[in-house]
């Protein structure tokens, strides 16, 4: 496959973005709708490329990955659907945020622009099959991020949320590079292939390697304890800005660290899964404890994430699960298949539950300005009904409650865990099991808090009359919805619509 | 086909009705009743055209929904399915048509969700695929949430949260016991399923089975309610609105004594086995507790809330018996007390409405005022202490009858718990009904209109009908009921002779 065509969405996102900046860069009074339509095109666009390049690769016989540009660019099944989730989240964001962009403090031109940037690291960091490359990934995402966070220079919060961000984010980099110039010690490459040379070393030093890329990466999802950042700068950064940062930085992350325990899984890396195992507890208890003792909205979803992030790390432990010295290969590649596949649907459903409730945050928050505690969203099924069922959905979603994207991908993430644990019977799954079943539960108390604020609390006094809801932000959020009901309920037996959509994210691997 | 028809006909009212104006409320009502009525001629048509198949479902159908995921939209009726569907089907106008008075503001809400909740209940009884019955299951808490959430009582936000995070605890360790079972069965079997006749095939060690059946248990005995995890129903049933409570006791309580039935049973006998006495020991205690802190409450509702627990304890002694009569008579006992708790809660609505307190110091002499009233209130009260020639006797008669061949101790002390039955509900219509009417507003009080009357009719019709003549509804469930006991004593067996080698 020629070169070109593998760099395609990258070479479409930045030239979008570049577009954007010379066009529209010049101040004017009022907002410009133009961005954001521009923004989303370009994220469309490079989403078809994308998928044209999935599409020649998968019409090859028997291929099912290609690499080029000198090794730096991988195109396969699971990259393409994470980076698909990521593509789709960038254009959600720059649509829900067209609103919140008229405001006078955020009207400013670049916001377009970084995200776009931002939506290209996450299409390398996705489709990338090297270390160096990931690193790059991760650094032109991070940065755009940064940035966004900061995005309100008037408002303090912001400021010091996109700056404690800049300096764990640097940090963690720090640590995922100096694992990577390790792993080049050992093996003398910076393709996974040189992580399983230099894991089946068994060396000191390639243990200290992998130890510091998976504290790199723990930075990055926010799995505890390296999670103290999150719920700082998920409050302070602007809400559109939060909704993009909690999704699509999430579905990248976990691709890319789960590419690097692909290529262990195996090779005598399994070690590493004990450390991997504990993260993952810590991260469930420490996110959906911390969430049911958050006053504000905002803050609330923040440790939410961070209880999804631990869920997530389920995926990756049953990867590195896999024994190549098993008798029935088949077995052990169905753990490796499943938990793909569950962890890359949950992150889809997850992607688009979080940026639905972000959404409508967003729109309350611009429409009432005033904080998002929980004051601020009592009664809102009588003040904005759209918004209330909006909110309703994307709870129960996160919630993991039918008939919702949320509880069929808690369902097959569980699955997958509970599938390997019956094969094994190691009691590290029944623990991780035991602790996610419970923490669960515990979330239910945060989400039905939100849902029983809104629905029956009814308001006090009057309420104002309220600026008019845009016809697009409706339709947007009403295909967010049906999105999550679809993904998580409609039958195939009804139109044989959603097992398309599931087989569309099928990793294949 | 009828099948499909029947279980989404008040989904499909439901959506209608969205698009009807808020205030609307003679189309609402109009809908709602149309809703409740042809699912009722649909329930009556599928209970006609019941014959069993050779595998003894009729109306099945498996069709693929989630291949990747092995999920099936699988669906079947035998007896204990139809019997639920029927009670279904019955409640649902008559609670309907009630609440029509009851429920004030927001009606098209209300409307909305009691018709989902019918579908989610229907469509429970009838899975045959593990996911989509947890599917259902979990659906079932959200139309009961708002139900009681929005128009229930003063305190009905404390009991709709207890009420879902309740259930919630019940319903993930089943989704684990299920999801391992379905990875087990991708490794033995070969196929991704969720299939309760594929799980059946599996081979489960003594220890994995009472894993899994506790798993499944846990959910189960929480919706029943089973002592010692039943606290949220007295709250439920209090703060529900009378539509909601009707509901509640009707059918939801019963999914329950269903799930045991279908699934925990079948699925590990050994296990069921195994845990029997503890469950028959745990049913008793519910029985007697029951039964005494019914006798000291003060508010009318939660009197009858306490006698549900109390009763439905009963009805797990009848299937932990594990013999055809047992289990037998527990389905028996949980259509009669879905028709006779449906009713006092209709009765309770009846009163609240007229002097808006259930307190029972409030009453006293009621029954010079409303002498109507005070028959049918009788007529019901004896259906639900068991009065031979109700319906109530049928079904418990059977249950200690099964249980006195299982463990006569247990049978003892129950029998004990339903005399105090007679005590404490005996005892508070003595208070409401008889003495001196010491206030003045229960001298003035107008008696049930004809239209309530109406609407109490149909559940006198049933509670005499299935005292005098239950053959039907035995006949219904017993070859199913017949069936588990030999899949339970030849497993058990089975067991046993492994262990004697």
């Amino acid at each position: 496959m020629s070169d070109l065509s593998l760099a395609m969405p990258v070479i479409l996102l930045t030239t979008g973005a570049i577009a954007v900046l010379l066009l529209f860069s010049k101040k004017r009074e009022g907002a410009n709708p133009y961005p954001p339509a521009v923004g989303a095109a370009t994220a469309a666009a490079a989403l078809v490329s994308l998928q044209i390049t999935l599409g020649k690769l998968t019409s090859a016989a028997g291929a099912t990955s290609s690499t080029g540009l000198g090794g730096f660019v991988t195109i396969d099944r699971f990259g393409v659907a994470a980076a698909t989730i990521c593509l789709v989240a960038t254009l959600l964001t720059a649509l829900l945020a067209t609103d919140w962009l008229k405001k006078a403090d955020a009207n400013h031109p670049e916001f377009i622009p970084v995200l776009l940037i931002a939506a290209a690291g996450m299409v390398v960091m996705t489709t990338t099959g090297n270390l160096v490359g990931m690193f790059l990934g991760i650094e032109i995402m991070s940065v755009s991020l940064y940035i966004l966070s900061a995005f309100r220079r008037g408002n303090l919060r912001s400021i010091e949320s996109g700056l404690k961000y800049f300096l764990a984010g640097a940090f963690a980099s720090g640590l995922f590079l100096m694992g990577i110039a390790l792993n080049y010690g050992v093996s003398g490459g910076f393709d996974m292939a040189s992580l399983a040379t230099a894991s089946a070393s068994g060396t000191m030093v390639s243990k200290v390697a992998l130890i510091l890329l998976l504290c790199g990466f723990a930075f990055k999802l926010s799995l505890a304890p390296f999670h103290q950042w999150a719920a700082d700068v998920y409050e302070g950064a602007p809400t559109p800005v939060t909704g993009f940062m909690s999704t699509a930085v999430k579905v990248a992350g976990f691709t890319a660290f789960t590419r690097i325990v692909l290529a262990l899984s195996g090779t005598g890396g399994s070690w590493l899964s004990g450390a991997m195992v504990w993260l993952a507890l810590l991260t469930m208890i420490v996110g959906n404890l911390g969430a049911l003792a958050q006053t504000s909205v905002k803050r609330m979803l923040a440790y939410s994430s961070i209880g999804h992030a631990g869920y997530l790390m389920m995926a990756p432990i049953v990867v590195l699960s896999y024994n190549a010295a098993s008798p029935n290969l088949g077995v052990e590649s169905r753990a490796i298949f499943l938990s793909t596949d569950a962890m890359i649907f949950y992150l889809a459903a997850y992607a688009l539950t979080n940026l639905l409730a972000f959404g409508s945050l967003a729109f309350i928050e611009s429409r009432e300005g005033k904080g998002l505690d929980m004051d601020a969203i009592g009664g809102l099924r009588w003040r904005h009904p759209v918004a209330a069922v909006g909110l309703l959905i994307a709870m129960l979603s996160l919630a993991g409650v039918p008939p919702t994207a949320g509880f069929l991908g808690k369902f097959r993430l569980f699955g997958a865990v509970l599938d390997r644990a019956s094969v094994t019977g190691e009691t590290a799954f029944y623990a991780l099991i035991a602790v996610a079943v419970l923490t669960s539960l515990v979330s239910l108390g945060y989400y039905l808090r939100v849902i029983m604020r809104m629905t029956m609390h009814e308001p006090e006094g009057e309420t104002p009359a309220l600026p008019p809801f845009s016809p697009a932000w409706r339709v947007l959020i009403a295909v967010l919805v049906v999105a999550i009901i679809v993904l998580g309920f409609a039958p195939s037996f009804l139109g044989g619509g959603v097992e398309g959509v599931m087989s569309f994210l099928r990793t294949g691997i | 086909m009828m099948l499909h028809i029947a279980t989404y006909l008040p989904a499909f009212f439901a959506l209608l009705l969205l698009g009807v104006r808020k205030d609307n409320r003679g189309v609402v009502t109009a809908i709602g009743v149309v809703a409740t009525l042809s699912t009722l001629a649909a329930t009556v048509a599928l209970a006609l055209g019941f014959e069993r198949g050779a595998d003894g479902y009729a109306y099945a159908s498996t069709s693929t929904w989630l291949p990747t995921l092995g999920a099936r939209y699988a669906v079947a009726v035998d007896g204990i399915s139809l019997a639920l569907l029927l009670l279904i089907g019955c409640l649902a106008p008559l609670t309907y048509l009630a609440s029509t008075s009851s429920i004030e503001d927001r009606f098209r809400d209300f409307t909305f969700w009691f018709l989902l909740l019918q579908t989610f209940m229907m469509g429970a009884v009838t899975a045959r695929d593990l996911f989509l019955f947890f599917l259902w299951w979990e659906l079932l808490l959200l139309p009961m949430l708002f139900l009681i959430g929005r128009w229930g009582g003063k305190n009905r936000h404390y009991a709709a949260l207890k009420f879902f995070i309740y259930t919630m605890v019940g319903s993930l360790p089943m989704l684990a016991a299920l999801l391992w079972l379905h990875g087990k069965a991708r490794t033995d079997l070969g196929t991704a399923t969720f299939l309760v006749s594929d799980f059946l095939k599996l081979d489960l060690t003594v220890e994995q089975q009472v894993w899994c059946f506790l798993g499944f248990a846990a959910s189960f005995a929480i919706k029943v309610p089973l002592f010692p995890v039943h606290s949220w129903l007295p709250d439920a049933h209090t703060e529900a609105p009378t539509p909601g409570s009707i509901a509640l006791a009707g059918v939801l309580l019963k999914l329950g004594g269903y799930g045991f039935l279908v699934f925990a049973l079948p699925l590990f006998p050994v296990a069921a086995k195994l845990c029997a006495p503890t469950l028959l020991t745990l049913s008793v205690i519910g029985v007697i507790y029951g039964a005494l802190v019914a006798m000291v409450q003060k508010d009318l509702k939660r009197l009858v809330a306490f006698s549900s627990v109390s009763h439905m304890g009963i009805v797990t002694m009848g299937l932990f018996a594990l013999n055809e009569t047992g289990m037998t008579g527990s389905i028996v006992q949980m259509v009669a007390h879905g028709v006779s708790t449906g009713a006092l809660f209709l009765l309770v609505g009846y009163l609240y409405e007229r002097r808006h307190t259930r307190l029972l110091e409030k009453f006293g002499g009621v029954a010079k005022a409303m002498p109507v009233f005070a028959t049918i209130f009788l007529a019901v009260a004896f259906s639900s202490i068991a009065l031979p020639g109700t319906n109530g006797f049928i079904g418990e008669f059977m249950i200690l009858l099964g249980t006195w061949q299982a463990s006569p101790w247990h049978t003892v002390f129950a029998v004990t718990g339903a005399i105090l039955g007679a005590w404490y509900l005996l005892g508070a219509v003595k208070q409401v009904f008889f003495g001196e009417a010491h206030l003045a507003e229960n001298r003035v009080l107008e008696d049930v209109t004809r239209r309530e009357i109406l609407l109490a009719a149909p559940f006198l019709v049933a509670i005499i009908w299935f005292g005098v003549y239950p053959k039907p509804l035995i006949d219904l469930v017993k070859p199913e009921c017949a069936r588990l006991e030999a899949h339970v004593a030849k497993a058990v067996s089975a067991h046993a002779a492994t262990k004697g080698d």
